[in-house]
């Protein structure tokens, strides 16, 4: 009995000692399963060379105009030309004042941004996007604004089709240990602060959003204020980009050639005559400038101070874009309008401060942000566009200055988790920018007169918001948003009854409702 | 029509309030709640089961301040401890890290740290985690 007790003894000792050695066999085991499951799931990641991220977002708009009584432009009388220039008379009619609403315009707009990092120092990032208006057309609808005319500046800010764009595609290069880098391509040139409050996001863009908002090609070099012992997340930019590439020339390897221009013959409605001009040579357009931006960490919460100086070199009239109704012939049709004359050069010139402040012991926030841009031009002499739309800022001999400001709050709405908005710009009658790729439905920034938007964004959850808001412009001068126009531009104040191409609102009412999903 | 479109547009805003209103938690801190989800659960359940603990709420900003301040010394581009910023995790991993409560090995976040300022850090790491949306610049 006693020998059968210690036999078994012994052999619990031995099992418990072996346990353990199976127990192990197990882990490993396991262990060994992982590790080929891991490189099967690194062999996928490294393939995964690009990340995808994005956003979607599905808008409505409501929007409608009132135009003040104006002499709309029919045609040209050839039965009376000027014996001097050879010009037919312009026949002009008048318009009563008159409202127009677009009671429902639905767009949805699907970005998908790229990542990509070759190694510590070199990264790729880029941006697609399709942004379609609901049944839209191919081509969109001129509504006298530049961000109607389909240009690659705007390709993706203007609902069209369902055509994917390359919005952005850039190769940044920071060399380790400098405080320099480098960026090569399409850039991230729309959007810019202090938008980013309204859009309810993060910062999209570089240049200011009173100044820049257009989708441009070029080259970038950046120092980080870091290194001078500024505040680490300082930094100044060079910028250097293409506005038009003129090739050898419009007219081809020719210095000089005519193109066909069509008048609307006024005394046969539908018909036009063709009539050739001189096209000279165009050169390239050029922008070169600076952006500089730098916390300020002794005034505490989030903010940014940024600002940037800009010029714009041998602009041309028009870019090469795509329209629908744009003030010609035969404007049912799409039809193509491009570059005819350098006029001359432009400066920009722009501040903004943005900050954000926690209020009280819950911690609510209050975001205020002021913006202020200012611009000058330098026409060539004589030069103006083909189009018949004039010299720069209407004055080919005078240099002209303009001045906006942009100013804005955001508060937190404890009860519900909102936010609550509302914003006022001011431009005048000589204020031009570079913001044709601005996404509001009529490039609000650039009015000549003034905008209040009053908004509220609901989030549901993290990335997920809906956001309705009231835009109310009231123009004071017509071309807002264009650097040419047919003649003086105080001759174009709304209240008078203008001569024009085209009709042109003194205000506009713009009730939107956004859905937004980050993803 | 423009009548009618605005008061559409009013009854939509007060449908969302009212929404958010039931949900009545923070939707930008650490816990993303889904109002629907809220809705559905207020009306079945009552209170929510942490109803009556008082909690503070984590707070972005000052999350990046006592990130910076209490963090960086050691986890600057430089730091003994290796670089450490909100990119250094995913959302998820940062909500593991914070619930493990542990900092490297054995040494506990708290008391090390102010349980106060890991609660604003937590949100701050979290809100601008890997996968959350990143700012966009040129470079
Ligand atoms: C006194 C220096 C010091 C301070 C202050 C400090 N850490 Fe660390 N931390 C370290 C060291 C050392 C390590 C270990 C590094 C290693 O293992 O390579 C580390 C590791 C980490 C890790 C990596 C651990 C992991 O599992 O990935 C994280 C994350 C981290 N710390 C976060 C923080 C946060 C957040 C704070 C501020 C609340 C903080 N640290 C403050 C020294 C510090």
């Amino acid at each position: 009995m006693k020998r059968m007790a210690t036999t078994w003894i012994l052999l619990l000792c031995a099992a418990t000692l072996l346990a353990p050695t199976t127990v192990w066999a197990d882990v490993e085991e396991d262990i060994e399963e992982l590790n080929d499951r891991l490189d099967e799931l690194e062999l996928k990641t490294a393939k995964n060379k690009l990340s995808f991220f994005g956003d979607f977002r599905v808008r409505y708009d409501y929007q409608k105009w009132h135009v003040n009584p104006y002499q709309q432009l029919m045609g040209f009388d050839f039965n009376n030309v000027d014996p001097q220039s050879g010009m037919p008379a312009p026949v002009f009619m008048p318009v009563e004042a008159y409202e127009a609403d677009n009671s429902e315009s639905w767009s949805a707009r699907l970005r998908l941004k790229m990542d990509y990092k070759a190694g510590k120092s070199v990264h790729f990032t880029g941006r697609l996007n399709m942004h379609r208006q609901f049944g839209g057309s191919h081509v969109p609808l001129f509504n006298g604004f530049p961000n109607t005319v389909l240009s690659s500046f705007n390709s993706t800010a203007v609902p069209t089709d369902d055509l994917v764009h390359v919005e952005r595609a850039a190769v940044t290069w920071d060399p380790q240990n400098t405080p320099f880098f480098f960026t090569l391509g399409r850039q991230a040139a729309t959007g810019g602060p202090p938008k980013e409050f309204r859009e309810n996001k993060v910062r999209q863009g570089t240049p200011g959003a009173l100044m820049i908002d257009a989708q441009i090609d070029g080259l970038m070099a950046g120092f980080h204020l870091g290194a001078i012992g500024l505040p680490e997340e300082g930094i100044v930019r060079l910028c250097y980009g293409t506005g038009f590439e003129a090739g050898f020339g419009s007219g081809g390897l020719t210095n000089q050639t005519f193109v066909n221009m069509y008048f609307p013959d006024a005394n046969n409605p539908g018909q036009v005559v063709a009539m050739p001009m001189p096209v000279s040579e165009l050169e390239d357009s050029k922008v070169m400038g600076f952006c500089a931006e730098t916390p300020i960490p002794a005034l505490g919460g989030d903010n940014l101070l940024s600002f940037g100086g800009f010029r714009m070199l041998a602009m041309t009239d028009i870019p090469y874009g795509m329209t629908r109704g744009f003030p010609n012939v035969l404007s049912t049709q799409p039809q193509a309008v491009t570059a005819t004359t350098n006029l001359g050069d432009m400066d920009l010139f722009g501040a903004c401060w943005q900050h954000t402040v926690e209020i009280g012991e819950a911690g609510y926030e209050l975001t205020y942000f002021g913006s202020f841009a200012t611009n000058k031009s330098h026409p060539d002499e004589g030069t103006f566009s083909l189009y018949g739309f004039g010299p720069m800022l209407g004055n080919s001999s005078e240099d002209l200055t303009g001045k906006a400001y942009y100013v804005g709050v955001q508060g937190d709405v404890p009860p519900t988790g909102g936010k609550l908005g509302f914003e006022f710009n001011r431009g005048d009658e000589n204020w031009f920018a570079y913001l044709s790729g601005a996404d509001d439905v009529n490039s609000k920034l650039s009015t000549r007169g003034s905008v209040f938007e009053a908004y509220y964004i609901q989030p549901i959850q993290k990335g997920f918001d809906f956001r309705v808001g009231m835009q109310s412009y009231q123009y004071d001068y017509a071309f807002s948003g264009w650097h040419i126009s047919p003649g003086p531009i105080e001759n174009f104040e709304l209240n008078n009854e203008i001569f024009s191409p085209y009709p042109f609102p003194d205000t506009i009412t713009n009730v939107y409702a956004v859905m937004d999903l980050t993803f | 029509m423009f009548g009618r479109t605005l008061s559409l547009l009013g009854l939509c805003l007060v449908v969302l309030i009212a929404f958010a209103a039931i949900g009545q938690r923070d939707v930008r801190g650490q816990e993303p709640v889904d109002v629907s989800t809220a809705i559905i659960a207020a009306a079945f359940a009552g209170d929510s089961e942490d109803a009556d603990k008082p909690q503070i709420k984590g707070s972005d900003k000052k999350g990046k301040y006592w990130f910076k301040k209490s963090c960086k010394s050691c986890h600057g581009k430089d730091g003994d401890g290796g670089e450490v910023t909100p990119i250094s995790k995913t959302i998820k991993q940062w909500e593991r890290y914070f619930k493990k409560g542990k900092h490297t090995g054995d040494e506990k976040l708290e008391p090390t740290f102010d349980a106060e300022q890991i609660i604003h850090i937590k949100t701050f790491l979290i809100n601008h985690a890997a996968d959350s949306d990143q700012p966009e610049t040129c470079g």
